[in-house]
Formats: C-alpha cells, sequence, structure tokens
C-alpha cells in the first residue's frame, strides 16, 4: 500500500517547511534538555538545511549516522542514568528526530518525521497545561499539518497561501469534531500502569511537616494554589481559613501529624449558622490531602474526612481537580479522646525550657483556660514582636530563642510558640497549616489562593466549646487576616516588582487585565484542564448518559452526523458556487438536446451557436440573441442582475 | 430564491439524467457519483491510526487534558481529510478521447479528458491502468487531458483496460479510488513482416513488379510512417521541421498491385497477415496503387492514409483461427 504515494516528488521547499515546523516543535525543549544534546539536534537540523541548498542533495553516510546514534544513546544514558522514563524518553525522541532529518529521502521518511513531531508536540504540554502552552502546541499542529499537506500537493510551483489555507480549512472543519470527541470520548481514569518517579516533578505548595521557616519559604510565589467559586456571596477575609494538615507533634523544632488519625465516618460536630457552598479547583500539589474551608461539613467523592476534619485522598493530588463543598464557619466540636488529649499536652522534654516555665506560670497564676489564650494573644501584642517574611536563623531551643530574644518571624513562629506555651499551661492545642486569605478576582467572580497566603495557625480545645481557632498571628500582624498576604508584605512586593505604577488609572487597568487574564485561565481550568472521567460522567449524566456504552454511541452518533453535516455542506456550496448564468445555459443546451442538437464537449459557445443556426436556420434570431448575451455575461466583467434576468426569459421563451 | 427554477430544473437532470446517474458509459463518458468512489487508509493512515492510539495512551496516562485535545484534534483532521480526499473525486467527468491505430507491439495510447464541473481545484489525482505508474494532475475549474499507454500484442480491437483513478489528497492517509471502464478500443494491426517476399500475384497481370525498394529514381516526398526506412528519411529537412519526410524512389510510371491471401499459401494465418501488411505498407510508401484480395473481401486499388487505413483494418480484424 505504500506505492500509493510513490510517485510524489518531493521538494526542496517540502523539507523546508519540515524543518521549521519540528524546530517549532522543538524550541520549547531546548533549555530543558542538556546542553550538549540541545546542540546537537540544532546542528543536525541546521546540517540537513545546508544540505538542501546545494544542487545535489548527499547525506552522510550510513555508518556515520549508526556512530552518531551510538553517541547520543551514550550521552542520553550519562545523563540520565537510563534510556527509559520520561525525561530520557523525551531527550530521545528529541535526538532521534533530529537524526531522522539526516536519512530522510523518500516519503515513508518525511511522513514518519511528520507523525514523530506531532509525538514531539505532546510532549510539550506534560508539565506545562496552560492557555498559552496550548495555543504553541496548536500552532505546532498547524505547522506540522501544513507540512503534510505540502508533501501531497503535486504542483512543482506551489504558493504558499493554498497549502495554509488549506490547512486552515482542515482545522476549522477539525474543530467541532475534536470538541465531540474531547467531551464525549470515554475516559478511562489514569493512570493505566504505574508512571516513572519523575512523572510530576516540580510541584510546590505545604507539606505534612512544618519547621520554622518552612512556610515563609513558600510566600514569595506567586504560584496559584487553588481558586474558589463560592455559590452565594464571598467569604470575609478574616474568616477564609482553607483548612490543611493538622500538626500534633513536636520535637520542639519540627512538626508533623504524628500517629495517623482515624477516618471518622461521619462527620461529628454541630454546625451553626449559615452552610457555605462553594467549588474548589486545585492545582496538583502532589500531596495526599484537599483543602476546604474551616471546617468543612460534606466531603467531596474522591476524599474522606478524618477526625481532624482534614480532607484526606487515597491518591496524591497529581493533576488538577475541582470539587464542591459545603462548610460552616460557626461549629462546636465534641469532647476530645484520651489519646487525643495527650497528643494535644505533647511537649519535648530538654527543650525550649524557658517558653514552658512561661506557660506553667500562667497556668497558676490565671484561673480560666479562655483567660489564659487571652492572655498569650495579649503578650504577643505587647511585647515587640514583629512580622517579617526574612526571620533570623534559629538554633536548638527555637521557641525560646524566638520568644525571648529575636522576636521577628512569620506565621509558623508564632503559631508554634502559642502552641508551646498553651501547652505548657495545659490547654490542648494543636497546629493547623493551610492557606489564609486569597484575592478576590471580581472579573470571574472567584477567590485566586496562591502559595504566598500559605499559612500556620492554631486550635485550643477548651470545655463545652471543643475546638477553637486561634490566630496567634492576627495579634502581631492584624492587616495579614484583614487583607491578605500581599497587603503584609506590600513593601516587599514593591521593591520586587519591576513594574511600579504610580499612575492610578494605570494600575487599576493593570489590575483588570490581571484579573481578566486569570479568570481566563480559571475558565480554562474548570472545562479544559480539570475535566477529567469524573467531571465527564458528571456532566454527562445531566443529560442521561451514565455507561461508557451509552457515552461511546453518543459520540459514535456525534462524529458521524458532524461529518455527515461537512459533507453535505460543502457539496451544497459548490452547486451554489456553479453560477447562475451556467445553470441558464446549461438548460439552454437541455432544451436543444430534446430536438437531438447536443453540445459537444469541445465545442465552444458560438461554434454550437453556428451549428444550431445550420441545422435550424428558422432560430437564427432567439439563438444568436440568447447566445450574445450568454457570452457577454459570462466573460465581461460587469453585469447585472437585470442581464441574467433577461438571458432567463429569452431561454424560456425559446419554442422549437 | 431567483435561482430556485434553475436550481430545481439542474437537480432534477441529475436525477433523471441516466447516464449520470448509473455511471453506464453508453457516452464514452463516465461521471465519478458517490457509488463509483470507494475509500480506504493507506498504508500511512495505518501508521497514523497507530500514532493516534500511542497518544491517547499516553493522555490517559498522564491524565493530560491538552494531551487529549491534540489526540482529538489530530484524530478530527484524519476523519476530516476522508471528505476531503473522497470530495476530490467526486463528481469528476472522465471521457474518453480518440485512440489512433498502432501496429502490433507498439505502444497503443489513449486519450482521456478529466474535467471538474466544480470551482474548486482538485489536486493530486492520479490516472493508471492497473500496475502502470500513474499520470499526476491537479485540475482547476476545466478539463485535463491525459494520456495513458499500454503495449499491443495482439491484433484486432483492443479494449481500452479498467483505469483507476485515485487520489490520496490532502494527507495521504487515505486513499479514493474509482475503477471505470470507458468502451474505447484501440485497432490494432498486424506486426508488419521484417523481411517482406516479393509480392508474387501482380492483381490482372497488367501490374508491374515493382521491389520494396521502388525503383533508383528519386521522385518525391512524402510523410513519415513506421516502417519506412531510415536511410530514406530526409534528415536535413527534420531540422527544421517537426513532422519527418522519406524520400520516394521508384518509376515515375505508376503501377497496380494486388495483394492476395491467397498468394501465400505456404505460411500460417498470422505470418501471411504480417506478410500482407508489410507490402501494404511499403506500396503505401512507395506511391503505388494497390489492392487487397482477402477471402471474404476485396478492397480495389488504390492509395493514401484512408485506404491505407481499410485494408490494414481488414487484416487486424481478419478472424484468427
Amino acid at each position: 500500500m505504500k506505492k500509493h504515494l510513490a510517485h510524489i516528488i518531493i521538494s526542496r521547499n517540502t523539507t523546508r517547511w519540515l524543518l521549521a515546523s519540528l524546530l517549532l516543535a522543538f524550541a520549547p525543549h531546548i533549555l530543558h534538555l542538556p546542553i550538549t544534546l540541545s546542540v546537537l539536534c540544532l546542528m543536525f537540523g541546521i546540517w540537513r538545511f545546508s544540505i538542501e541548498r546545494r544542487s545535489t542533495i548527499i547525506l552522510p553516510h550510513r555508518i556515520f549516522r549508526t556512530l552518531l546514534l551510538c553517541t547520543i544513546l551514550v550521552i542520553v544514558y550519562l545523563y540520565y542514568g537510563t534510556l527509559f522514563g520520561r525525561e530520557a524518553g523525551i531527550a530521545l525522541l528529541a535526538c532521534m528526530l533530529a537524526l531522522k532529518l539526516l536519512e530522510m529521502r523518500s516519503v515513508r521518511d518525511y511522513i514518519i518525521a511528520i507523525l514523530l513531531g506531532y509525538f514531539l508536540a505532546i510532549t510539550l504540554v506534560l508539565d506545562n497545561q496552560t492557555l498559552p502552552m496550548a495555543a504553541y502546541m496548536f500552532v505546532v499542529a498547524f505547522m506540522l499539518t501544513a507540512t503534510l499537506i505540502d508533501l501531497n500537493l503535486a504542483q512543482k510551483n506551489r504558493a504558499i497561501s493554498i497549502n495554509l489555507k488549506l490547512t486552515a480549512k482542515l482545522f476549522t472543519q477539525a474543530l467541532p469534531v475534536m470538541l465531540i470527541l474531547f467531551f464525549l470520548f470515554p475516559r478511562i481514569p489514569g493512570p493505566l500502569w504505574s508512571l516513572p518517579d519523575d512523572a510530576h516533578s516540580g510541584t510546590t505548595g505545604i507539606s505534612d511537616e512544618m519547621s520554622m521557616g518552612s512556610i515563609s519559604n513558600l510566600s514569595q510565589s506567586n504560584k496559584i494554589a487553588f481558586r474558589v467559586a463560592f455559590e452565594e456571596e464571598v467569604i470575609d477575609n478574616n474568616l477564609s481559613y482553607w483548612r490543611g494538615p493538622v500538626l500534633w507533634q513536636t520535637d520542639g523544632k519540627n512538626w508533623s501529624s504524628g500517629d495517623s488519625t482515624h477516618i471518622s465516618r461521619e462527620i461529628n460536630y454541630r454546625s451553626m449558622g449559615k452552610p457555605i457552598n462553594y467549588t474548589v479547583t486545585l492545582e496538583p500539589h502532589n500531596q495526599k490531602w484537599l483543602y476546604g474551608l474551616d471546617l468543612p461539613a460534606t466531603t467531596p467523592s474522591t476524599a474522606v474526612i478524618n477526625r481532624d476534619f482534614q480532607l484526606v485522598t487515597k491518591e496524591a493530588v497529581k493533576e488538577l481537580i475541582r470539587y464542591e463543598m459545603t462548610s460552616f464557619s460557626k461549629y462546636q466540636t465534641g469532647p476530645l479522646s484520651r489519646n487525643e488529649m495527650q497528643r494535644a499536652l505533647q511537649l519535648p522534654a530538654n527543650r525550649n525550657s524557658r517558653a514552658v516555665a512561661l506557660g506553667q506560670q500562667w497556668q497558676q497564676q490565671i484561673q480560666s483556660p479562655q483567660a489564659i489564650v487571652n492572655h498569650a494573644l495579649q503578650y504577643f501584642n505587647q511585647q515587640p514582636f514583629s512580622y517579617t517574611l526574612k526571620p533570623p536563623l534559629l538554633g536548638n531551643n527555637p521557641v525560646d530563642e524566638f520568644l525571648f530574644k529575636t522576636q521577628r518571624g512569620f506565621c509558623e513562629h508564632y503559631a508554634a510558640s502559642f502552641t508551646i506555651l498553651m501547652r505548657a499551661a495545659g490547654i490542648p492545642t494543636r497546629i493547623i497549616t493551610g492557606y489564609q486569605g486569597g484575592d478576590f478576582n471580581p472579573i470571574g467572580n472567584y477567590l485566586i489562593v496562591r502559595q504566598r497566603d500559605a499559612h500556620a495557625w492554631t486550635e485550643v480545645w477548651l470545655e463545652n466549646r471543643g475546638w477553637v481557632r486561634v490566630d496567634p498571628t492576627a495579634s502581631v500582624a492584624p492587616e495579614r487576616i484583614e487583607d491578605g498576604a500581599e497587603s503584609a508584605f506590600s513593601e516587599l512586593f514593591d521593591r520586587q516588582s519591576t513594574l511600579q505604577f504610580n499612575n492610578r488609572f494605570l494600575t487599576s487597568n493593570w489590575l483588570k487585565l490581571r484579573y481578566g487574564w486569570d479568570s481566563l485561565n480559571n475558565s480554562w481550568n474548570q472545562w479544559v484542564i480539570g475535566y477529567d472521567s469524573l467531571k465527564q460522567s458528571e456532566l454527562l449524566s445531566l443529560v442521561g448518559i451514565e455507561s461508557i456504552k451509552q457515552m461511546a454511541i453518543a459520540m459514535g452518533v456525534a462524529v458521524v452526523t458532524a461529518l455527515s453535516a461537512l459533507l453535505l455542506l460543502s457539496v451544497r456550496r459548490n452547486r451554489q458556487k456553479q453560477d447562475a448564468v451556467s445553470l441558464i445555459y446549461q438548460r439552454f443546451c437541455q432544451k436543444l438536446s430534446t430536438i437531438g442538437i447536443q453540445r459537444q464537449p469541445h465545442e465552444g459557445p458560438l461554434d454550437f451557436a453556428q451549428r444550431i443556426i445550420t441545422l435550424r436556420p428558422d432560430l437564427e434570431p432567439q439563438i444568436l440573441q440568447i447566445n450574445d448575451l450568454y457570452i457577454a455575461l459570462k466573460y465581461r466583467p460587469r453585469h447585472t442582475q437585470q442581464q441574467i434576468k433577461h438571458l432567463q426569459q429569452q431561454v424560456r421563451r425559446l419554442k422549437l | 430564491m431567483k435561482y430556485l427554477p434553475a436550481l430545481i430544473e439542474n437537480i432534477a437532470a441529475r436525477l433523471f439524467n441516466v447516464e449520470r446517474r448509473s455511471g453506464n458509459a453508453r457516452n464514452n463518458s463516465i461521471i465519478l457519483v458517490r457509488r463509483r468512489i470507494y475509500i480506504l487508509p493507506t498504508y500511512y493512515g495505518i501508521l497514523f491510526a497507530m500514532l493516534l492510539m500511542l497518544l491517547l495512551v499516553g493522555a490517559t496516562n498522564y491524565n493530560n487534558s491538552l494531551g487529549f485535545v491534540l489526540t482529538f484534534l489530530l484524530a478530527s483532521i484524519g476523519l476530516v481529510s476522508i471528505i476531503h480526499t473522497y470530495r476530490n473525486l467526486l463528481q469528476l467527468k472522465i471521457s474518453a478521447g480518440k485512440a489512433s491505430a498502432v501496429f502490433c507491439g507498439s505502444i497503443a495510447t489513449f486519450h482521456l479528458q478529466i474535467e471538474n464541473p466544480d470551482q474548486r481545484p482538485r489536486y493530486n489525482i492520479c490516472a493508471r491502468f492497473k500496475g502502470d505508474s500513474p499520470a499526476i494532475i491537479n485540475i482547476n475549474n476545466e478539463m485535463v487531458a491525459i494520456k495513458l499507454t499500454c503495449g499491443t500484442t495482439q491484433r484486432g480491437w483492443q479494449t481500452m483496460e479498467k483505469v483507476t483513478i485515485d487520489s490520496v489528497f490532502p494527507l495521504g492517509f487515505f486513499r479514493a479510488w474509482s475503477d471505470i471502464s470507458l468502451p474505447k478500443s484501440c485497432l490494432v494491426y498486424p506486426l508488419p513482416a521484417t523481411e517482406p517476399l516479393s509480392p508474387i500475384s501482380k492483381g490482372d497481370g497488367s501490374g508491374k513488379e515493382n521491389s520494396q525498394n521502388g525503383g533508383d529514381d528519386f521522385i518525391g516526398y512524402r510523410d513519415y510512417q513506421p516502417g519506412d526506412s531510415p536511410r530514406h528519411v530526409n534528415w536535413k529537412a527534420a531540422a527544421h521541421s517537426d513532422k519527418l519526410h522519406t524520400k520516394r524512389f521508384g518509376d515515375n510510371e505508376s503501377s497496380e498491385l494486388w495483394f492476395e491471401w491467397d498468394s501465400l499459401q505456404t505460411l500460417d494465418t498470422e505470418s501471411r497477415l504480417s506478410q500482407l501488411c508489410r507490402w501494404i505498407i511499403d506500396a503505401e510508401q512507395n506511391g503505388v496503387d494497390y489492392g487487397l484480395r482477402m477471402p471474404d473481401t476485396t478492397i480495389h486499388p488504390g492509395q493514401g492514409d484512408d485506404h491505407q487505413h481499410r485494408c490494414l483494418e481488414r487484416l487486424a480484424l481478419y478472424p484468427s483461427e
């Protein structure tokens, strides 16, 4: 079957098209590949380009190419330690493709290079699924397809515009079919097999451990953690606590969740006030939990809730997911188990002894736990504590050093010190990590929570009230809680940003643009990136499609319908293009054929008219009139509708 | 709405025009209507499908939505290209032109006209006899003539073989084709004998014996014909014109020759026909009037292309044993 394309003559233009589109597909990889390989790939491309410029195409010898192949394999192995896996695979693919350029001769080689190019295009989006990258991928696919069409155009001196026009047409027509496939093709939840370790590299976010300084690392990142769309009105900033891991266990320096917390069957707290309904779109963070507003009242289908009211998933979140939630901002939790009580009072021995002594002193001086808490908060407020992104390094007794020496810290410093003080005073306390605040996007009407909003706060357990949220940071830097991290560090952000807008008008427009762009990204995430098997079944069940079988049938029907519609439409458009004048003349010829005068294919209108007149001299005036009109309409540039009508009448009146 | 009557009439003509609908080639032409066009993936189409499977598995494995987007985009382009490939052949009108008679053993040329009734151009259309290399054409809104050739092995009517019209445009992943047979034949004359015997019969006796070379006197030029000795071609004149001319030698007196089937009784039928063929060619070359006497017919002496054709046609169509 190969022979059907064997006759195609490959022009040098085609090679240039191919080189250009492959360069486009390769460009984003240049910086990620080892420098040797990038340079090698580019060199091969330039080599082929210069070969094309010579009069005869002489490709490097086979032995030489085999040597190059071996070199590449060795380099890839040395660099990655393997020939498999994602990164090494991409490197190999790019190099093989570049090497293929040096042996391309037949149509088969070209087509294989184009197909490999498509493959390279998909590797572009493996870890970058943003809107600009999607656009770029489209451009790459477009160019490669244009190359393929160029290969199949049998014309030697063809205009580029034909090629591009055809490709554009193909793409526009393919778009509806693509949408059908995208939404209806039955998705199987991946992965099909365990992924290589490097599959999801480079995700940032809160971890399930905390040490002094771990969160402040995040606070300079503008990366988005998640977005929240509220069903009713947006929640106040001082209630916007997004619950992540709950930390109990400490050695005085580091905090962790300690013993794995039991998963509770039901959510047992007394909710008060109005429920808050919202939808979270969580960026992948490669951890096994979701974030919910304090306190979650429902669980999304992908997660369960544990006794710490933390949303826990079975698998790490490696793709963008979207889930609907309900929370209550006013609540009352139940009693504490013995185990919990122990864990909530656990203090490391021989560490931070001054802080422990202070806590114990408070316990003796002050009667009620509530009063102790208030006293501690006042202590933070009145002592010269300050809130800073760049706290000084702390030694072996970090809480002591922080409380009594440096007094400069970030939220985790306050949360950790407060917890140590409270536990020393006999009040069960735990640390909650997560996010606080966020920017409200007025255009998309949702909240954007970024990595810099990462936060740590505490919960104390009080008799009759259960767990109560206490944020010691609020007493030091209330603006951090009221207005979010950005305003607390506005000075810092101003210094860091290169764009300084003094002009209010410009600033507001810049903000608008930024929010608009983020809102676009949000919809993109909701509808394209976040569209997985779960969302698919959710969406399709709305129209009554429940099973995979039904999905497949619906997809088949939709695709066939779209293609038939396309076929019908294009055939009809062609009919219409056949202009009215020709149609009238066709009728004229048909009329004459009824009396046995057939127009021969080689006969022009003039010759035909002449023949009719010799056969039927009586028709001469009518025939001549029709013929003159037809020729005028057909071959002269300007004519009016009236003339066409006139011709039509003439033909109709013709009596044979 | 203005063109509605004309349109209806046009559609009606399409519906009831038997020749058009059935593709029955009574009129030496065939329109490639829907039913006549077949379409299947090519080797590269299968390769492409395999790539798509690979991309799909990759996208599923990494749960990568943009991977799905690319996979489905390529798949849809592939699907849409079926329509383009198919439409590239749809409604093409193929008609057979003339096919001039040839001597057995030489190449017969069939002329085909391919007409594109639509405004849109058709690219990369191949026409071929089975197993031959194709003629490739692009057709704008016009008619394009192509020549297809095939060898001849037997005298008589050689009907045109099935012509395959196909196209893989635009992507090469699908091939649409249509096998058409047009009722066109090419007359194949017998193979002229290489060593001509002298014609024995001198007709009614009035003719003079005439050697195949004619006389020694140069008596003028005439158009070159297959079988003429290259030594007699006027090569000097050939440089100035695109036609070849053969020098004629012979006696000035015209003579009349009768070529008789019965005079060659020692040979089998085909050799006899070859021999007669050679005599006719030579006689025509030499400007001699000649007649042909076959068992069933007699052609009276004459000269000229038409006369020669009539004689050779008789030989070509002589029933074989």
